[in-house]
């Protein structure tokens, strides 16, 4: 704040013009003197002052008059207009010039001290309001410029969610393609070995029609991997609307498909109490059926032991599938989920490589974690969360919404 | 490729449209299964079946083997398999022959834009041999003898 500003002394008397000085001269402030209403109007054109010191009784433009011209102008609407008048002066005149925007009124002869200091709050009010007004043209400014980052980052993110659904529906057209294309050349290796074992096989030895059985069966085995290739593919395309899906009865429907194999094995499975959690019915079922036929698959030899257990714990549902089997080694847990990993050969454990990479794909759709303790010779525990609450809209609106809370 | 089944009296014309030899293979395959008198017409690519269409419309006059069946790929180089659903509809002796066409991986569209045109019948072709034989016999058993359209053996 600049203590010195301006003020304009408005008088047609020369003497009072210098009286007024001599009365405000040591507060430091500047002066401005005018004889006229007119010379008055000329200086407020080119320069800005904190106060109008002004005569009301001046000849042909009178204090009025000026004032009602000062206000009607942007730049002076707002300075403080003090008027002077001399004594005897009726009430309806000081009414008047509150009328046309005077802030005071002060009769001749005057007090100095009461001018000084109704000069200095003036002069001290008007640098407060000053101040306010920069306060507020930056608060504003400020406001323009977060609106403005807002609003772009907003664009951008719009751009980005359609270059990802674009990209997700060529991928999609793209899985499909190459699906179809890779199975055909399959299905022709397959026709053509079909037909030759039906029309030559009794004609072949035992070792050709060996061969070709295995032929038939590698061409199956690359059919499964185009399968699952192709369901994985999917994971990566925005998914339906989350439902609400009760666990438990899912696990119910994985158990009654994995009947034969849990009969055959002669396992043990027991599934507690399990939450419910919003998310895709069928990727769900598919995560539980992949964990729990693991749980089934890497046995000791024993009939296996498999728990499947789950609970809320911090607003996010918490999950596990237990098994009593061979276990993993620490330095293959990351291994795991790789796509098409496998630990043993296809002899000992049949499989496609696919599933746990399957497994963790859909727990991170659905926004959660997946891990696992284990230890060799002792068993497994895949874990996983998933969250419990619905989210409102789409990943793309939470991104949205976290970026305008965190911009303001 | 014409070929001739003569172990039952009634003779039933097919026309298979199919690019793929193996599928093609596979189709006369599954049609030939049950021993049925069967004269089957190959056709690989779209324009060779749009000509024997037409060839049909213009000696239908001249009483022909009839035509009990047309069995098309969606997706055939010359001529789409929509463009001949909508040519085969457009010929009156071909109007109610029953149209099944297969595709390896129809879109939901597609397949009832076939449908909108006068397809009787859109199927996926399955992956595996056996399963894709045994469509072909369903096809072949609904469309030749369970269909009440079907002229009786």
């Amino acid at each position: 704040m600049d203590p010195k500003g301006k003020i304009l002394l408005v008088d047609n008397e020369p003497a009072n013009l210098v009286a007024l000085q001599a009365v405000l001269e040591d507060m430091g402030h500047e002066m401005v003197l005018a004889n006229s209403g007119r010379d008055a109007l000329r200086h407020l054109m080119s320069d800005d002052f904190s106060v109008i010191l002004m005569d009301v009784q001046m000849p042909t433009m009178d204090g009025f008059e000026t004032a009602t011209l000062i206000r009607s102008r942007e730049r002076s609407r707002r300075t403080p207009i003090v008027f002077l008048t001399a004594v005897g002066r009726s009430e309806n005149e000081m009414f008047r010039g509150y009328q046309v925007g005077a802030v005071d009124y002060l009769v001749k002869p005057f007090i100095p001290e009461i001018l000084r200091y109704k000069v200095a709050v003036l002069m001290d009010l008007q640098a407060k309001t000053g101040e306010l007004k920069a306060a507020n043209e930056e608060l504003l400014a400020l406001n323009v410029s977060l609106e403005e980052r807002v609003r772009a980052r907003t664009e951008e993110l719009e751009v980005q969610g359609r270059e990802l659904a674009r990209s997700n529906e060529e991928l999609s057209q793209f899985a499909n393609v190459a699906s179809h294309d890779l199975q055909e050349p399959l299905r022709s290796m397959s026709t053509y070995l079909y037909l030759l074992e039906r029309d030559s096989g009794a004609g072949l030895g035992p070792e050709a029609r060996s061969h070709i059985a295995s032929a038939l069966e590698a061409a199956k085995r690359m059919r499964q991997l185009i399968g699952g290739l192709l369901a994985f593919s999917r994971l990566e395309i925005p998914g339906r609307q989350a439902q609400t899906v009760d666990c438990g009865q899912i696990v119910r429907e994985v158990l009654q498909v994995l009947d034969g194999v849990i009969v055959e094995t002669e396992a043990q499975v027991t599934a507690g109490d399990l939450p419910t959690v919003p998310g895709d019915p069928a990727m769900l079922r598919q995560l539980f059926q992949n964990l729990v036929d693991n749980a089934l698959k890497f046995s000791n030899g024993v009939p296996p032991r498999v728990e499947v257990g789950g609970e809320l714990r911090h607003g996010e549902a918490f999950l596990w599938v237990r098994d009593h089997g061979i276990g993993i080694e620490r330095k293959d847990f990351d291994k795991i989920f790789k796509l098409f990993k496998r630990l043993h050969t296809l002899e000992e454990y049949p499989g496609s490589g696919l599933g746990l990479a399957l497994c963790k794909k859909i727990v991170e759709r659905h926004g959660g974690r997946l891990w696992l303790e284990s230890e060799p010779g002792k068993g497994s525990t895949f874990y996983f969360t998933l969250p419990a609450e619905h989210r409102d809209g789409d990943g793309m609106q939470n991104e949205l919404e976290a970026v305008r809370s965190g911009g303001s | 490729m014409e070929t001739e089944c003569k172990t039952n009296l009634k003779r039933f014309g097919v026309v298979v449209v199919e690019d793929s030899k193996s599928d093609a293979r596979l189709i006369v395959e599954g049609l030939q299964h049950d021993g049925r008198n069967l004269s089957i017409l190959l056709l690989t690519d779209g324009e060779k079946a749009s000509n024997h269409f037409k060839d049909i419309e213009e000696v239908s006059f001249v009483s022909r083997d009839k035509l009990d069946l047309i069995l098309l790929d969606l997706n055939l180089p010359k001529k789409s398999g929509f463009e001949l659903i909508g040519e085969i509809r457009a010929i009156p002796v071909l109007t109610n022959v029953p149209v099944v066409v297969f595709s390896g991986a129809p879109r939901a569209d597609e397949v009832w834009h076939c449908y909108d045109l006068g397809a009787n019948l859109v199927v996926r072709k399955p992956h595996e041999v056996e399963p894709f034989l045994n469509l072909i016999k369903a096809i072949e058993h609904y469309c030749l003898d369970v269909h009440a359209g079907a002229s009786p053996a």
